[in-house]
């Protein structure tokens, strides 16, 4: 099913990414929340195959993507280049920046107000 | 001016070096880092020598496609190591690869291309205490032939005073100094592994 915006989470710890994902799931009906986390046996770090495979499994026109640690952002940028999907990295606090986003979005798609908000939220990561 | 390279000397001697060296680079990414510079740099090339075992044949291995090869280490760096490392690493060998051009190309130029895609992914500039410090220097030393041992190594010592800017590293702050960037200390070992595939051509 195809909507709007949906939001990737992604952690160098797979319980991090699903525990905030829990998070957003408590306030989003329509907006799909992704998690991927950890390393490819578990471990801590980014695996980059792991966050394209599930980034194949999103469907939506944009995926807004909330990351922890900066070296997660490498990656990120890889696969935006590799992607055909739609997607956009905030360099914003990672648990506020994701939630604010959840919020905004299941109230009304509005990602220009999304991203105004966001701006707020901008740390050097 | 043309120069030819011993691909498969210089991936056997990076390959060696890393893996002799991954106690070693934990141990320099231990002090301003997570600890895990060498393992990761370990299994990237473990990877890329599995590869280079099953693709080409090992009675007779040599590595003429060079486009080929950088592509595939991209790949491999990529997939593999999973701190910041693996994708810079990776869009470094990616535009070599890309660049690489078999009839006419200048070596520094295309180790100029990974710099830039390096600094660009990576957003850091010459100074700011990363393997950029050394990507960043080698071409010229190329361009005046002075890719030496000793010339690479005072590119990895120059990093020991600098201020992390980037990564964990950062987070120290002015205690980052007095410790050599891990990044600039495998891409060194990279370097050196080149002028072992020039010297083998040069004999």
């Amino acid at each position: 099913m195809k909507t709007d915006y949906a939001i990737l989470i992604v952690s160098h710890v797979e319980e991090m990414a699903d525990g905030l994902k829990r998070l957003l799931d408590q306030i989003t009906k329509k907006v799909q929340v992704y998690a991927v986390g950890g390393g490819q046996a578990g471990g801590i770090g980014t695996n980059y195959n792991k966050i394209a495979d599930t980034v194949k499994k999103v469907e939506a026109e944009m995926i807004l993507v909330f990351y922890d640690l900066g070296s997660a952002r490498m990656n990120l940028r890889m696969l935006e280049e590799n992607t055909e999907k739609k997607m956009q990295v905030y360099d914003v606090s990672f648990v506020e920046g994701a939630y604010l986003a959840a919020t905004l979005l299941e109230i009304d798609g509005d990602l220009k107000l999304v991203e105004e908000k966001l701006e707020t939220l901008k740390i050097r990561k | 001016m043309k120069k030819t390279i011993d691909l498969d000397q210089w991936m056997t001697s990076f390959i060696q070096e890393i893996e002799d060296q991954t106690q070693y680079l934990n141990g320099l990414d231990t002090a301003i880092g997570d600890g895990d510079h060498g393992d990761n740099m370990n299994i990237g090339v473990t990877k890329l020598d599995e590869y280079i075992d099953m693709h080409i044949k090992s009675s007779k291995r040599t590595l003429e496609d060079a486009k080929e090869l950088f592509s595939i280490m991209s790949v491999v760096f990529l997939s593999n190591i999973e701190g910041a490392s693996g994708p810079l690493y990776a869009a470094a060998f990616k535009r070599m690869a890309e660049v690489w051009n078999e009839e006419d190309y200048s070596l520094s130029q295309i180790v100029e291309a990974g710099a830039e895609a390096i600094a660009a992914l990576g957003e850091a500039k010459f100074g700011d205490k990363t393997m950029l410090d050394v990507w960043a220097k080698i071409p010229e030393l190329i361009e005046s032939d002075e890719l030496t041992n000793e010339k690479i190594d005072q590119l990895v010592a120059d990093t020991e005073n600098r201020l992390a800017v980037w990564g964990r590293a950062s987070y120290f702050g002015p205690r980052s100094i007095g410790h050599i960037d891990p990044g600039a200390q495998s891409s060194a070992y990279f370097f050196k592994a080149l002028i072992r595939g020039l010297e083998t051509i040069t004999g």
